[in-house]
């Protein structure tokens, strides 16, 4: 849970810490999206597509922010949240990663758009105003840390 | 992998190939039935070797073959007179060679030279033949026919491929469901449509039995029989032996039992730890056999069976069995949580527990300790399962039961709560439905009267509820859909919500990032393009046992609290 623990934390320094490096010129595209209340933002090359959300078949017991099983054209991809599952209600887009190939996994997320950043490794805390609001930046290797933890 | 070691990896495997020819012809030699053929393959294998060896610099394993080849020249003109202990050193002299490539060709012990003279040397001029044994009038010139398999042209294809070719039918077979779902589906609004449905309909028959031929038989490219399997045990018994005072036979049945190649390929490790376990701790030795009135030779029996869509491998010693009493106080002295332990059968599984195996275990509790944790885990992860039973000085059992790998099975569709499932039918004994008045209740325990006879009744509802609720025997509902199960000798009754339908389902592994349910098997896709997950009705009763024990001891120490 270390890397859960770490954004979390980078998450309370949201409204302080938003600094851009002046120098750099590098630009990058993201997908920005929000669970529960909060912004992320994920390089776009590691995202294999975003669908819309679809029935999610739950697992007979519960296991903390795992959700369930989706079928994605025929192809059996597990469902995560980033929140505790409660408050995934209102997540209606799935992202959908493939960090491994043949192994894609989902995350459940609202508010979902492409954006373009400056070169995201100049932000000290990785935390970007994107229009009007924080979003901090999730890198791949955290989130496929965080999915591999949470399994 | 640089390209020589790629060469050197095909090699060993078809080294491998050419050791399984050679027993299945050696094997005609033990009946006294070597024929010429037989011989010939068996000289030609040899020379396939050593070539191989030769040209991969394994100078060990050439001269090995060479040796047996020149030993073998001797019996040419008298293959039946291949037999006995010149038989057994053959066969010992080729269990070291395959030791030898399997390791990378690096001597271990003796030398060539020195192997060599473990060839027993006879004199087939002068010997006698063995007595064929008896056999039917049919068996008596066995045919090329009827061992043809052995002599079948054989071409490596690598597994990921056939497993392409499988998920591309599976995806054909989901597609072909869906398509069916939804012509049915709307044809049935519109009842002017009534022939174009039935013309569909032995269009859809057609391609339903075309997709599942080609299920079969590409499946049946990975399925291989245990045979080879079973005789890398034998071998294994057969080196055991060498170097100890105990004497075992291994008794083979169900040889010819087909299995996925890659559950076999799992099954190796763990198989092994269970034979060294029986030959060490379960098996005396002569002397102690013979006091307790047993024949001075063990035994220990390697079964497969075909039981629905699973394999049974079946490992049974006729040793000393294990002390479940030992096995528990051993757990104990370790720290192992023993609290949830009511019966010896419990007991003895605690030999599976993580953190049991140890050396001082397998001494104090005659055996069984070694890395059963990590051959549980192994069967577990090709999601199969195991079982063990045993009877002090009498032996001990252990079953394997291992998915046979067929991707296509029936299986019943049911809803628990709100949520659907699918089950093996090969799960079910059978699926009744019954009034409520047939489930009793006698202290705090549900049970079906089920012909007359009280099963142990468990509702699925309640234990897969998020929350959970008691069933209440006042229900008003007109029939409680009970799927009747087999566990060990024991039937079991499991009610469920409601029955949707009999069909046919592709299943597949859970995904990787999915959470690990012990009773969860796979999943499948519906015709209605939901996911499914496709439960053990076995497992699910075994960890609602669980679950049960652990509730009722929490409820014992919050009574006992306060």
């Amino acid at each position: 849970m270390q890397q859960l623990k770490g954004i979390f934390d980078t998450q309370k320094r949201v409204t302080s810490e938003h600094q851009q490096d002046a120098g750099a010129d590098l630009k990058q595209e993201m997908i920005r999206f929000e669970s529960a209340g909060t912004s992320y933002l994920v390089a776009l090359e590691k995202i294999r597509e975003i669908t819309e959300r679809t029935t999610v078949v739950p697992y007979p017991e519960e296991h903390a922010r795992h959700l369930g099983l989706i079928s994605l054209r025929g192809e059996i991809v597990p469902v995560f949240t980033l929140q505790p599952s409660e408050s995934s209600a209102n997540d209606d887009r799935c992202i959908v990663f493939e960090f491994e190939p043949g192994l894609p996994f989902c995350l459940l997320a609202s508010n979902v758009k492409k954006v373009t950043i400056e070169r995201a490794s100049a932000s000290r805390h990785k935390v970007f105003q994107i229009e009007g609001r924080a979003a901090s930046i999730l890198e791949a290797d955290d989130l496929a840390g965080l999915i591999k933890d949470i399994v | 992998m640089d390209e020589m070691q790629e060469l050197l990896n095909e090699f060993i495997a078809e080294a491998q190939d050419l050791f399984a020819r050679i027993r299945v012809a050696l094997g005609n030699a033990k009946s006294g039935k070597l024929t010429g053929d037989d011989f010939n393959e068996v000289a030609r294998a040899v020379h396939t070797i050593k070539g191989g060896s030769s040209m991969f610099g394994l100078e060990d394993v050439m001269k090995r073959a060479h040796n047996l080849e020149t030993y073998l020249e001797k019996f040419k003109d008298h293959p039946q007179k291949l037999n006995g202990k010149a038989l057994d050193s053959v066969i010992r002299y080729l269990d070291k060679m395959e030791t030898l490539i399997e390791g990378g060709g690096e001597a271990q012990g003796d030398t060539a030279e020195v192997a060599q003279s473990n060839l027993k040397d006879v004199n087939p001029e002068t010997s006698k033949a063995p007595e064929p044994e008896p056999s039917s009038p049919q068996e008596k010139e066995p045919s090329r026919k009827a061992v043809g398999h052995q002599t079948q042209d054989i071409i490596r294809v690598p597994v990921d491929r056939i497993q392409k070719s499988l998920d591309t039918i599976t995806e054909v077979f989901l597609l072909r469901n869906q398509m069916s779902f939804l012509v049915e589906s709307t044809v049935s609004k519109a009842s002017q449509c009534e022939g174009f449905l039935q013309e569909w309909e032995a269009l859809d028959n057609a391609l339903r039995k075309s997709i599942g031929e080609l299920e079969h038989v590409t499946m049946s490219m990975r399925m291989m029989p245990v045979k080879s399997l079973f005789q890398r045990m034998e071998k294994t018994v057969r080196a055991y032996t060498e170097t100890t005072n105990k004497s075992i036979t291994v008794e083979i049945a169900g040889e010819d039992t087909e299995l996925d190649k890659k559950v076999m390929d799992h099954l190796a490790e763990p198989l092994i730890h269970l034979i060294r376990n029986s030959m060490d701790h379960g098996i005396e030795n002569p002397e102690a056999r013979k006091a307790l009135g047993k024949p001075e030779t063990g035994v220990i029996s390697l079964r497969a069976e075909l039981r629905g869509n699973e394999v049974l491998i079946i490992i049974e010693d006729d040793g000393k069995g294990i002390n479940h009493e030992a096995i528990l106080k051993s757990a104990q002295n370790k720290g192992i949580d023993t609290s949830h332990i009511q019966t010896p059968e419990q007991a003895v599984s605690l030999i599976f527990t993580p953190g049991f195996s140890t050396a001082e275990a397998v001494t104090d509790v005659s055996g069984r300790g070694v890395g059963m944790d990590a051959v549980k885990s192994f069967v577990e992860g090709v999601g199969g399962s195991i079982d063990v039973s045993t009877q002090i000085n009498h032996g001990t059992t252990f079953t394997l039961t291992l998915p046979l790998g067929m991707s296509l099975i029936p299986a019943i569709i049911v809803r628990i709560n709100q949520d659907k499932y699918a089950i093996s039918s090969s799960d079910i004994l059978e699926t009744i439905k019954l009034p409520y008045s047939a489930v009793l209740e006698n202290a705090g325990q549900l049970y079906l009267n089920y012909n007359n006879q009280l099963l142990p009744f468990y509702s699925l509802d309640r234990y897969f509820s998020k929350a959970p609720a008691r069933v209440s025997l006042n229900v008003v509902s007109p029939r409680v859909p009970v799927c009747i199960i087999r566990n060990h000798d024991e039937l079991i009754a499991l009610s469920v919500s409601e029955f949707i339908a009999n069909t046919e389902i592709a299943t597949r592994p859970l995904p990787a990032y999915a959470p690990k349910i012990a009773y969860v098997t796979g999943a499948s896709i519906l015709v209605t393009g939901e996911p499914v997950m496709v439960l053990s009705l076995r497992k699910v009763f075994q960890w609602i046992t669980r679950k049960d024990e652990q509730t009722t001891l929490a409820d014992e120490r919050d009574h006992a609290a306060a």
